[in-house]
């Protein structure tokens, strides 16, 4: 839009000559002097031209020089990315032989030594190795599922709702939470989303599951689903904790741990996963939340207009 | 290494090709104390030797190893029509490289960093299901259990004639699953075989495309034809061959 006025403005000289030129070849003012007159309106064509020459040179320069930048930072943030991923799928590499040989000298020392001391070592190492471990399946995970192919279909919402109410149901975390479905059903029900299934109910269940972590016993989750003309909103609302302003933008970043919660039990790659299967559907995320009040995140589903 | 010429011992032989030294050390010591005759090569020439002396009933192989990978020493076992049952150590759980090395012959796989409990339990079921010196079925272009067919190239399942509309996803299971008749199931195990990756709804999505399978094979629930639960630790697929 703004750049057709910017055009209009370009072509303003050259339409301004015109008429200025057609002015001077019908009015009496000159008089007898027919050459000048002939010259003068030549000039007013010739000087508006080449203003709007000028002009339209220079909007088209800078269009240009804004899609190249545009461009340039569209590589190098997706070169980023590349580097990134690549950096994580090395140290996996790197660290899964020293832990596979870990693993089994423990289990050899497990089998000979008896001693309760060296039982309680073996124990400790265990432990950490197991987090070490837990670490590596998760950016496995990140890896397998960058390579992972959406298996689209259509998604009934009230059941994955369904679902997903059995599957908090059965996780401890959501003990003493109240969880609160809201599906409208009229004037109609919300309609089905073309979507990989599993992938949506993993998406949906990662922020649930975030949001009885950062609550506490008493507080409300709520999972929502509303239906605009041309698209599904989901969401997950809490009155838990909250996110400080300054930590909203990197909480969905890999093994990212809020300042505040860092004592409670958590990967640090369920947000990370949501943001990541919400890209590869070419959905949207947004998200509100105020430190003390709590937090909601919405995925915005595209579905076809209702006709 | 120590390969072995004893022959006449019922002790099953386990060769474990793996390039890092101290990982070799460490597990042959643990599959012998599960019950197992170990040799170990730590390339896939190397292993290539040993294997003239030692006549392995299974071999744990991993993939990345410098000259002959694992899956070059897969496919020259394969080509040489040496049928040893194969569990290989892929480097990622990606679904493409795992079709790749399932249709190139393994038998199985399993990714590191791996629990030895782990590999024990997987050599353990696919020395059950192998029959030394019989191509496995991993290698087999149709699979079929009763009046069940499935047609590995085109991805067709057939029952008794009649072709099964399927999702992708339940297509993969009724493959892994007629790869893996009469065993124990977890859906921990299926879901790194057809999904690529355990996540937390995981055990839910299996469910559900069992649960599409059993619809489109017409299952009797109380009666199980193909599918039967195993409560509380996954399924089992019924192959059918006793029965024939």
């Amino acid at each position: 839009m703004r750049l057709k006025y910017q055009f209009l403005f370009a072509v303003l000289p050259l339409l301004i000559a015109g008429v200025g030129a057609l002015y001077v070849r019908t009015s009496d003012m000159a008089g007898s002097l027919v050459q000048a007159r002939l010259q003068l309106d030549l000039v007013l064509l010739l000087v508006g031209a080449l203003l709007s020459a000028l002009l339209l040179w220079q909007l088209w320069s800078s269009a240009n020089s804004g899609r190249r930048e545009q461009q340039a930072s569209d590589n190098a943030r997706e070169q980023a990315r590349l580097e990134h991923r690549r950096f994580t799928e090395r140290l996996d590499h790197e660290l899964k032989n020293p832990l596979t040989t870990i693993s089994a000298n423990l289990a050899n020392l497990r089998a000979t030594e008896t001693t309760p001391d060296a039982r309680s070592s073996i124990d400790g190492i265990s432990g950490q190795l197991s987090r070490l471990v837990r670490l590596t399946d998760d950016l496995r995970k990140l890896a397998a599922f960058e390579s992972t192919e959406l298996a689209k279909e259509q998604v009934d919402v009230a059941g994955l709702f369904e679902d997903l109410q059995i599957l908090c149901r059965a996780a401890p975390v959501f003990a003493d939470r109240e969880l609160v479905l809201v599906l409208p059903a009229a004037p109609w029900p919300v309609r089905s989303i073309l979507a990989d299934g599993d992938l949506l109910q993993l998406a949906l269940y990662n922020l649930l599951e975030n949001a009885a972590k950062y609550s506490d016993a008493g507080d409300t989750i709520e999972l929502r689903a509303a239906e605009d003309a041309d698209k599904v909103r989901l969401t997950v609302a809490d009155t838990g904790l909250g996110v400080a302003k300054d930590e909203q933008e990197q909480m969905f970043d890999e093994l990212y741990r809020g300042r505040d919660v860092r004592d409670r039990a958590g990967s640090g790659i369920g947000l990370t996963l949501v943001r990541r299967i919400v890209e590869k559907h070419g959905w949207q995320l947004e998200l509100a939340s105020e430190q003390g009040r709590g937090t909601q995140i919405t995925l915005i589903a595209p579905i076809p207009a209702r006709s | 290494m120590n390969p072995s010429t004893n022959q006449a011992s019922s002790t099953p032989r386990i060769l474990v090709v793996d390039d890092e030294a101290q990982l070799l050390e460490a597990i042959a010591p643990f599959l012998s104390r599960s019950g197992y005759e170990v040799a170990t090569a730590d390339n896939g020439a190397m292993a290539l030797e040993v294997l003239k002396e030692f006549k392995a009933d299974l071999i744990v192989l991993d993939v990345l190893m410098p000259g002959i990978d694992g899956r070059e020493l897969l496919r020259q076992l394969r080509a040489s029509e040496n049928w040893t049952p194969i569990i290989l150590l892929t480097q990622v759980g990606n679904a493409t490289e795992r079709a790749m090395a399932l249709g190139e012959g393994a038998d199985d796989y399993l990714n590191k960093p791996y629990d030895p409990h782990e590999l024990v339990a997987r050599i353990q079921s696919v020395l059950r299901r192998s029959q030394s010196g019989v191509a496995t079925l991993a290698t087999q272009q149709e699979l079929s259990a009763g009046g069940l067919k499935f047609d590995r190239n085109s991805r067709i399942a057939t029952l008794d004639g009649e072709r099964l509309q399927l999702t992708p996803r339940a297509n993969h299971l009724l493959e892994f699953l007629l790869l893996h008749p009469n065993e124990l199931l977890t859906r921990e195990r299926i879901l790194d075989a057809v999904w690529g990756w355990r996540f937390e709804t995981g055990t839910r999505s299996v469910d559900a495309r069992i649960a599409e399978l059993r619809k489109v094979l017409k299952e009797d629930s109380s009666h199980p034809r193909f599918i039967e639960t195993i409560p509380a630790e996954g399924y089992r697929f019924l192959s059918g061959s006793e029965a024939e």
